[in-house]
């Protein structure tokens, strides 16, 4: 009887609780491999997704910038008159941004990912982009020859 | 059999601990960019804010101009606190003829710069802007 005893096995309790500590740390284990093979791939596409939009905002504020005058046809497309230069059209729709020059067959265009949209302003126009989590944010781009011609009135 | 086993979880745990690492890296490079690009973008905008008010100082100095002003080059005064931070401003006034001139206007805050070409036409015998050209 008391050779029983000292040669006892594994209670059925503890074995519950060391089966379900395996499988917690199996499952956590098995997210974190997945997570980081993940996290490198998606952190270059997230770079490559800002290059693509500053390029994009730095097109679009330069010809905001030097324009004359500024029309919002909808809230997804602005037409931009500059002297000197041709009539630019952007247009946003889909994530996708474009710019297109009247007289040009050339079409430049971005993947960003968000949607944009447009509102006319007295010297400029505010960008308007909604994030896939919907988070919205506002860039307010001015234009030169609008602002000094309001300032000299 | 023993040793083969606890072989297996050392590479395994070696294995994890270097995806581990490379998830770790590549989070603290976006994070690092992010910041840059904070930055940079903080910067620029205070050099756009610089330009726009060295046009106005343009402006308000051609109200003075003859026609086919003569070639200037002038710093512009800027607050403490710009100055501070290694801003400076200068524009150069480049006439082509009686009627049109050009006024080239350069931002600088520390290791930035940008600059904007104000092209002025006389109207009635007064210099107005006509165009504005974002540079850089």
């Amino acid at each position: 009887m008391k050779k029983l005893h000292s040669h006892r096995g594994f209670m059925l309790i503890e074995m519950m609780i060391v089966l379900s500590l395996l499988a917690v740390f199996a499952v956590a284990a098995t997210r974190l491999m997945v997570l980081c093979i993940r996290v490198p791939n998606q952190v270059g596409q997230k770079r490559d997704q800002i290059v693509r939009f500053d390029l994009a905002m730095s097109r679009l504020r330069q010809d905001i910038w030097r324009a004359s005058t500024l029309r919002c046809i909808d809230a997804h497309t602005l037409q931009i008159q500059s002297p000197g230069d041709p009539d630019v059209t952007w247009e946003a729709r889909n994530g996708q941004i474009s710019r297109s020059a009247a007289h040009s067959s050339t079409k430049e265009q971005w993947i960003l990912g968000a949607e944009i949209s447009f509102v006319s302003q007295p010297a400029g126009a505010e960008v308007d982009i909604r994030e896939p989590n919907g988070a919205i944010d506002q860039t307010d781009m001015s234009s030169q020859a609008m602002l000094l011609e309001g300032q000299s009135k | 059999m023993n040793h083969s086993r606890r072989g297996f979880a050392s590479l395994l745990a070696v294995a994890l601990l270097g995806l581990v690492a490379v998830t770790a890296v590549a989070l603290f490079a976006l994070a690092s960019a992010d910041y840059r690009r904070t930055q940079y973008n903080e910067q620029t905008a205070q050099l756009r804010q610089m330009l726009m008010a060295g046009a106005t100082e343009v402006v308000n100095e051609s109200k003075g101009w003859p026609a086919a002003p003569q070639v200037t080059s002038r710093s512009i005064a800027l607050p403490d606190e710009l100055a501070r931070q290694g801003g400076a401003m200068t524009f150069t006034v480049l006439s082509h003829n009686d009627e049109t001139c050009e006024a080239h206007i350069v931002a600088t805050l520390g290791p930035h710069h940008a600059s904007q070409v104000l092209t002025l036409q006389r109207q009635n015998e007064k210099w107005k802007v006509a165009g504005a050209q974002l540079e850089g």
